[in-house]
């Protein structure tokens, strides 16, 4: 209060003033109590600036320099308000391409700053796998188990090292309350060092007890509403099939939203070790020691020394990872290499396999950024445009100014500072308006990302900076030919004739179109390869078929298999229930079993196939065929021995025909299976992902779990209760479950889906943009042509002669843009479209179309004037004189 | 610059500093005006009043250099009419009194 006064007073007074202020709050202070006594002073103090006469500036009043720009000011802020049509057209289009602009930069800002708030992520890197096979090169995000470990023991730049493991999910139960939970982690207790994710109450400790699990705030609050969830006592059941009492011992804050590590709940990983050596996960001959460099489903994440050169420490890592797989590399015919990938790249990196939470290229994200930077351009063109146009308004004000003694600078000062003032303005309406627009974007996009837009200052500002020197460079134009304008010619009114920078408008508006046809093209090339993704033959029949939750995993094994043939048995019943199977293979889901074949012939050996087992009514259900050999027969009764593989897996086995692959024998994990079917292939997961190879056994037991359904669609709901009766009789403690495949495999376009939805909107955006600054343009320039037009109606043109000589040159400009757009159109698009395993073919027809949509908006847009002068009468034009 | 013409708060301002003698000050013009006219104004009225009556002559202010701690150590700026505003002051009550003189019976002794 003391700084506000003293800068706001006059000297002489300020002292004299603030002893009465701090006298009167004493005596406040004493009879009133200090709450009142401040406010009173705060009020007291504030209540000067109501008076001038008490302020220092209307004291030293001096004129200078000063109150030239003040009038600028208020002559353009008159000149804003008076043309409300015109002003609201160019805000319009200034705030549309600005709220465009600043919502993608926001996106792509937030895809790129995944896991940058890590103190200390530029010595993280995670260790992903390459592995090599005589076929096939796959990247994959987990690599094995004794990686965590041995890197970090053998190699002195490794100061820490942690290993995180990644199960479905698990179920809680507290007094009695079922929570089922969907990102649960195992994490060695290094993880919570190495990142950076505070604990809120309690901590990991270096050896945290086996029974330990450590929840998110939000979580923690969902299953203990009342508050401290520290030391209290849960079940744990689903994960890995077993049930265990667990006491929380850490809550930890909720993991920001730009991390690629998801968890809700996190055990530690020596527990995960311990049961999968009481379970035998790997049979009875090996434990998990044993597998230290076999078992590869384990993120490892390493910090390095922050002198250490990562390149050097990757060959390292490589030295030492084909050191102990040595003799299993080549049994197996396998190379493994180490790639150290810096733990902020993860996200925008595509093409791994087993990422923990789904990755955005990074080509998708510069697309958008190039897309915003389009949107702002052809927003500030249209500025450009629209004002130019209007100028021949403003010129016997022009006239008037120079008579009076303004100078060009002067004059120019004048338009740029409104200009600005304009872009000002709608900058402020834009970032205003992306508030309540948010929430709708993030629906879309699918990314909560909004909030943390204004913490983040640096964004903001050099955003103001952008639009600042945008704003700038789009008023230079406009305010270089209006105060060019020579005073005479302007006040005799000739002015008007003059075609000076049309040739720059008609630039300005073919890069409009350059940029709206190569939208357009993007637009329906990401549509049509969209729908051919999902109308493309997967080769399995899905869209009458619905999935149950596998029951499997909670329950006890012994009583399981007459359970499953119970529930198969009686949801045949069901009215409308046509065919019903149960696999460990549900289409759109990534299967999780993969063994490589073993055995001594070199080629045949270590080839990755996808493991499944399947009950007798599997291949019927899903539509898959029988291409050589026999499917499985209750006649044969367990056929233990049997494989089926599909078409694929024949192919990368190496036999040249299916009937070659009969009778012969395969191994893995130290059983050898004889080949007695060969199915046709299957997009397992979708048509963006390659064939995959998969092998078949014979489940009699029925313990895969997966429960497939194929129903009569018309009373879907009812047949869908049924179920859940029946189920919830047989399993009462388990939660039922149900999802339609179909549904789950258009989830799996979730990424190019939202992909189009934000590049739909976008676009047409932009070609919003466009429309208004054509607009601009036609009605400036017809008005200079109104007397031409006339004088040829005069002589007999028809109108649609007119019409056609009217827009001409629009046509020209259109084609001539056409021609530039294209070959980035394709350069762009053809990138975009490598990505994807089946993909449409680039023609002639994604680039006509948006041709003909310019077309068409260029009549659109220019019909209105073009009648006007066409229709207008000749007699009253002509009259006038100039 | 001497302009004529007195507001009624700016006459009611410059009475109560004739009557607050050597002790006019910001607060104490305030408070007076509060406590027996029981016309509550806010400090900053009180000394915009006060700048206008400076700008036009009948007052002058000094500080008062006796420091105090009641008021953080800053001092008191004390007002005082100037022989201007005393000759104002009594012409504005001589018109008074001649328009009173000449006022015909207001029924106030009814």
């Amino acid at each position: 209060m003391s700084w506000l006064l003293k800068k706001l007073l006059h000297a002489d007074l300020f002292n004299g003033i603030y002893g009465d202020l701090l006298e009167e709050f004493n005596n406040n202070y004493s009879n009133q109590g200090k709450w009142k006594a401040n406010l009173k002073f705060l009020f007291g103090g504030l209540g000067f600036v109501r008076f001038p006469i008490l302020l220092h500036l209307a004291n030293n009043k001096k004129y200078s320099s000063m109150s030239i720009w003040k009038n600028y000011f208020k002559i353009s802020i008159r000149n804003i308000t008076r043309n409300k049509v015109n002003t609201a057209v160019s805000t319009t289009g200034l705030v549309v391409s600005f709220v465009a602009f600043l919502a993608i930069i926001q996106y792509v800002q937030f895809e790129k700053s995944y896991d940058d708030f890590h103190e200390k992520r530029e010595q993280l890197f995670r260790v992903t796998n390459k592995m090599t096979t005589s076929s096939t090169t796959s990247l994959s995000a987990t690599t094995f188990y004794g990686a965590k470990e041995d890197y970090s023991n053998e190699i002195p730049e490794v100061i820490q090292s942690t290993q995180v493991f990644t199960a479905n999910s698990a179920r809680l139960e507290f007094d009695e309350q079922q929570f089922l939970e969907d990102e649960v982690l195992f994490v060695s207790p290094e993880f919570f060092e190495m990142f950076s994710f505070p604990f809120s109450s309690g901590n990991m400790e270096s050896e945290p007890g086996l029974n330990s699990i450590y929840l998110s705030v939000s979580t923690a609050l969902k299953i203990f509403p009342s508050g401290d969830a520290l030391n209290k006592t849960m079940e744990v059941s689903g994960v890995a099939g077993q049930d265990w009492t667990v006491k929380v011992a850490g809550v930890f804050e909720d993991f920001p939203l730009n991390t690629h590590l998801r968890a809700d709940v996190v055990f530690p990983v020596q527990k995960l070790v311990r049961m999968a050596d009481e379970q035998q996960f790997f049979g009875p001959n090996f434990t998990v020691e044993q597998l230290r460099w076999r078992w590869l489903t384990f993120h490892t994440y390493l910090l390095l020394d922050e002198l250490a050169d990562p390149e050097v420490v990757e060959t390292k890592t490589n030295q030492l990872v084909n050191e102990y797989r040595k003799e299993l590399n080549e049994r197996l015919n396998q190379n493994h290499d180490v790639i150290l990938q810096p733990i902020s790249d993860i996200h925008t990196t595509a093409g791994i396999e087993r990422e923990i939470s789904p990755v955005n290229d990074v080509k998708i994200i510069n697309l958008f950024a190039i897309v915003a930077i389009c949107i702002l351009v052809i927003g500030w063109i249209n500025y450009i445009n629209l004002n130019t146009a209007k100028s021949v308004s403003r010129g016997k004000e022009v006239g008037i100014r120079k008579v009076l003694g303004s100078g060009t600078l002067q004059l120019k000062t004048q338009f740029q500072i409104e200009a600005l003032l304009l872009n000002f303005v709608s900058f402020v309406l834009a970032f205003l308006l992306l508030i309540p627009l948010s929430s709708a974007l993030e629906k879309i996009s699918g990314v909560q990302f909004f909030d943390n837009y204004f913490q983040n200052i640096s964004l903001i500002v050099s955003m103001i900076g952008i639009v600042f020197i945008g704003s700038f460079l789009s008023g230079l134009y406009p305010s270089h030919v209006l105060s060019n304008y020579k005073s005479i010619d302007v006040l005799k009114g000739r002015f008007k004739n003059s075609s000076k920078g049309v040739a720059l408008r008609r630039i300005l508006v073919g890069v409009q179109f350059i940029f709206t046809i190569f939208l357009l093209s993007g637009l329906m090339i990401v549509h049509n390869q969209m729908t051919y993704m999902i109308g493309h033959d997967l080769g399995i029949d899905i869209d009458k078929t619905i999935t149950l939750q596998s029951p499997v995993n909670t329950q006890s094994t012994n009583d399981l298999k007459s359970k499953m043939n119970t529930l198969k048995n009686e949801l045949r019943q069901i009215p409308g229930v046509n065919k019903i199977s149960i696999g460990s293979l549900v289409p759109g889901v990534l299967n999780n079993w993969r063994n490589s074949t073993e055995g001594t012939n070199a080629e045949k050996a270590g080839i990755f196939i996808h493991r499944t087992v399947v009950d007798h009514d599997y291949f019927d259900l899903y539509g898959i065929e029988l291409v050589a050999g026999r499917l499985f027969d209750r006649s044969f009764g367990k056929e233990e021995d049997a494989i089926i593989l599909n078409l694929n897996s024949v192919e990368r086995l190496g036999y040249q025909t299916a009937e070659e692959a009969l009778g012969k024998k395969i191994s893995f994990a130290g059983t050898t299976y004889e080949v007695i079917g060969v199915v046709s292939d299957f997009y397992q997961r979708g048509v963006q992902f390659a064939l995959e190879p998969f092998s078949f056994n014979l489940d009699t037991a029925l313990t895969a779990g997966n429960v497939a359904l194929t129903i009569d669609t018309k009373n879907l709901s009812e047949s869908i209760e049924e179920m859940e009766n029946v189920f919830s009789v047989i399993f009462p403690d388990v939660p039922f479950q149900s999802q339609i495949v179909k549904d789950v495999f258009i989830a799996q376009y979730e990424n190019e889906q939202r992909f189009r939805s934000l590049f739909t909107i976008f676009t047409s955006i932009a070609v919003i943009i466009a429309m208004l600054g054509l607009l601009g343009l036609a009605s400036f320039i017809l008005n200079q042509r109104i007397k031409e037009i006339c004088v040829r109606k005069v002589l007999g043109a028809k109108s649609s002669t007119l019409f056609l000589i009217l827009n001409k040159e629009y046509f020209l400009i259109n084609a001539i843009s056409f021609a530039v757009a294209i070959p980035f159109a394709i350069y762009f698009m053809r990138n975009w479209l490598n990505g994807f395993e089946n993909r449409i073919q680039l023609g002639l027809f994604y680039f006509l179309v948006p041709f003909v949509i310019t077309f068409i908006i260029i009549v659109i847009s220019t019909l209105n004037h073009t009648m006007r002068v066409i229709n207008a009468n000749p007699a009253m034009i002509l009259k006038e004189e100039d | 610059m001497k302009e004529k013409g007195l507001g009624e708060l700016q006459e009611l301002v410059l009475l109560v500093i004739g009557n607050l003698d050597h002790e006019a000050y910001g607060l104490a013009i305030k408070e007076f005006i509060k406590d027996k006219l029981d016309r509550p104004l806010s400090i900053s009225a009180v000394h915009a009043t006060l700048q206008r009556l400076e700008k036009k002559g009948f007052v002058t202010s000094a500080y008062d250099k006796s420091a105090n701690n009641e008021r953080g150590g800053r001092p008191k700026l004390i007002f005082s009419i100037t022989a201007h505003g005393a000759k104002t002051l009594d012409e504005v009550r001589t018109t008074r009194n001649q328009l009173w003189n000449g006022m015909y019976d207001l029924s106030l002794n009814q």
